[in-house]
C-alpha cells in the first residue's frame, strides 16, 4: 500500500516534469532571425545587382521564390531581356564573405528595389551640336542620335551637359 | 677611276644582257604604332611576305662597271596586331547610369597590302672571283607607282562595362551593349607614288657559256623615302562600335567611333614608308658584243 503511493508519487512528478518541459520548449521565444540588409538595386528591368562597394563579398547565390535559381551565382541576376519588372515573383540574394559569413538580402519584388542610376547618375546631354571635320555645323540635338549623317567620313561632336561641362570628341561614322 | 674606266671600256667594250629574277622576302609598310594614348592596349606591326619580279635590261661598259634599268612588281605588306582592353571612361549607359566602358581586344589584326610596279635604275660593280663566278653590287634608285591595295580587319572583341561604386563588372548583356563578337571587313587605302633606295649583293655564274646564259642569285634591300599609303583622316580615336547591331545598341556605344582603320588612329607613330628584305634568283641572257672595231681595209 506504502509502495504504491510512492510509486503513483513518483509517476505524478514524472508527469509534471514532462509537462512543465513541454510547455517550457512551446513557450520558448524563436531563434533572432538575422537581418536582411539592403544591399540588391536594379538596372533597367531585366537586372537586380549586389551593391559591392566595399569589396565585402566574394560569392552570391540568388532565390526566386525562396528556391534556389540554379547556376545564378554571379553579383547580378539577369533574365536575358525578359523583364523582371511586374512578373510578381520574390527576388532575394545571399552573398558571402571571405571569411564565410553570410548577408542575406532584404527581399521584394523586382520594382520593390532601388534603381541604382538616381544614386549614380550619368550626365545628361543638354545639347549634342555636330560639325564636319571643316568646320561646317551639320545638325544640333538633345541627344546624340542614332545616324546623324549619311556620308561616312571624321566628324566633330560638341556636347553640352546639363551641369555645365563641354566635351569635344572626334568621331567616325 | 675615270680612266680606268675609259681604258677598261675601249679594251673590253660594252656589252649589254637582259635579265629577269623573281625574289621573295619579308616586307613592312613601315608605320610604327604607340599605345600612348590607350596604354591598356599592346600593339605591334609585324610586317608581312614580300614578292617581286623584276624584268631588266643592262649594259657593261667593262669589266667591272655596269647600268641597269627595269621594270619591277612588288609586294609590300603591313600586318598590326592589338592585344589587350580600351576604356572609355565615365560614359552614360542608356539608362542615364555613369560606367567605364572597357572593350577586350582577343587576336586583333589589321592588315594591308600594296602591289607596285616599279622603275629602278642601278649602277653595277661586278668582281671576278674566279674565271666562273663573279661577285657583284647593285645600288640604285627606284620610282614606285602603286597599282593595287588591300586591306581588311577581323578580330573578336568584349564589351563589359564597370560600374565603379558597386564594384560591378558586367559583362553578356548583349540587349545592353556589353556582347562579345567577332568583327571583320575590309576597306580602302588611298596610295601614292613612291621614290625608294635598293642594294642588292649577289654571286653570278653561267650556265650555258656558249650562249651566254648566266644564272643569278642575290640578296637585296630597299627603302622607300616616301609615305606609300596615308589614310583620309588621321589621328582619330580606335573605336568598336558596331552599328549592324540595332538601335538599342547603336545608342549604347553612341560615345565611340566605328572601328577605325589602324593607319588612319592616333597610335600610329611613324609613316607608313615601306621596306623590304629578301632574296632573288634569276637569269641574265648576254647580249652579243656590239663594240664596232675600227676598219683597216682599204677603199677602192
Amino acid at each position: 500500500m506504502n509502495m504504491n503511493k510512492h510509486l503513483f508519487k513518483a509517476m505524478t512528478v514524472m508527469v509534471l516534469w514532462t509537462l512543465s518541459v513541454s510547455i517550457k520548449a512551446e513557450v520558448a521565444p524563436p531563434p533572432p532571425k538575422p537581418e536582411c540588409q539592403d544591399i540588391v538595386y536594379r538596372k533597367w528591368n531585366d537586372v537586380l545587382f549586389v551593391d559591392n562597394g566595399n569589396e565585402e563579398y566574394v560569392s552570391y547565390q540568388w532565390y526566386k521564390n525562396h528556391t534556389e535559381i540554379t547556376g545564378e551565382t554571379r553579383q547580378y541576376l539577369y533574365t536575358h531581356g525578359i523583364p523582371m519588372e511586374g512578373d510578381g515573383n520574390i527576388y532575394h540574394v545571399v552573398a558571402t564573405r571571405a571569411n564565410g559569413s553570410q548577408v542575406i538580402s532584404c527581399e521584394g519584388r523586382f520594382e520593390d528595389f532601388e534603381t541604382s542610376v538616381t544614386l549614380n547618375p550619368g550626365k545628361k546631354i543638354k545639347k549634342a551640336v555636330l560639325y564636319t571635320y571643316t568646320g561646317f555645323k551639320i545638325g544640333e540635338w538633345n541627344d546624340i542620335p542614332e545616324h546623324p549623317v549619311v556620308d561616312k567620313g571624321c566628324y566633330i561632336w560638341v556636347v553640352m551637359y546639363e551641369n555645365g561641362d563641354i566635351l569635344s570628341q572626334r568621331i567616325l561614322y | 677611276m675615270v680612266l680606268s674606266l675609259l681604258v677598261n671600256t675601249a679594251v673590253y667594250g660594252i656589252s649589254s644582257f637582259i635579265e629577269i629574277s623573281a625574289g621573295g622576302g619579308w616586307s613592312s609598310l613601315g608605320y610604327s604604332l604607340t599605345n600612348e594614348t590607350q596604354q591598356g592596349l599592346t600593339m605591334r606591326q609585324n610586317g608581312s611576305y614580300g614578292l617581286n619580279a623584276h624584268i631588266g635590261y643592262g649594259l657593261q661598259f667593262n669589266k667591272y662597271i655596269g647600268l641597269g634599268i627595269g621594270v619591277d612588281l612588288a609586294r609590300y605588306g603591313a600586318d598590326a596586331r592589338l592585344k589587350g582592353t580600351a576604356e572609355w571612361m565615365g560614359v552614360t549607359d542608356t539608362e542615364g547610369e555613369r560606367y567605364d566602358h572597357i572593350v577586350s581586344v582577343h587576336t586583333w589584326s589589321d592588315w594591308q597590302s600594296v602591289y607596285m610596279i616599279e622603275i629602278p635604275l642601278s649602277v653595277y660593280l661586278r668582281f671576278p672571283v674566279s674565271e666562273n663566278v663573279r661577285v657583284y653590287g647593285q645600288i640604285g634608285a627606284k620610282v614606285c607607282l602603286p597599282i593595287m591595295s588591300s586591306a581588311s580587319y577581323q578580330g573578336t572583341i568584349s564589351h563589359s562595362g564597370v560600374y565603379e561604386p558597386w564594384m560591378l563588372t558586367i559583362s553578356d548583356m548583349p540587349n545592353h551593349g556589353f556582347y562579345t563578337a567577332n568583327m571583320q571587313d575590309s576597306y580602302a587605302l588611298r596610295t601614292h607614288l613612291t621614290v625608294a633606295g635598293f642594294v642588292k649583293i649577289g654571286v653570278e655564274a653561267p650556265v650555258d657559256k656558249l650562249n651566254n646564259v648566266w644564272l643569278y642569285g642575290a640578296i637585296c634591300g630597299s627603302v622607300h623615302f616616301m609615305p606609300a599609303v596615308t589614310p583620309d583622316t588621321g589621328n582619330n580615336i580606335i573605336g568598336w562600335r558596331n552599328d549592324t547591331y540595332d538601335q538599342t545598341m547603336y545608342q549604347a556605344h553612341s560615345f565611340m567611333s566605328d572601328y577605325s582603320p589602324i593607319l588612319s588612329t592616333n597610335l600610329i607613330k611613324r609613316e607608313a614608308k615601306p621596306f623590304a628584305l629578301g632574296a632573288e634568283i634569276g637569269i641574265r641572257f648576254r647580249i652579243p658584243h656590239f663594240k664596232r672595231y675600227g676598219c683597216n681595209c682599204e677603199r677602192e
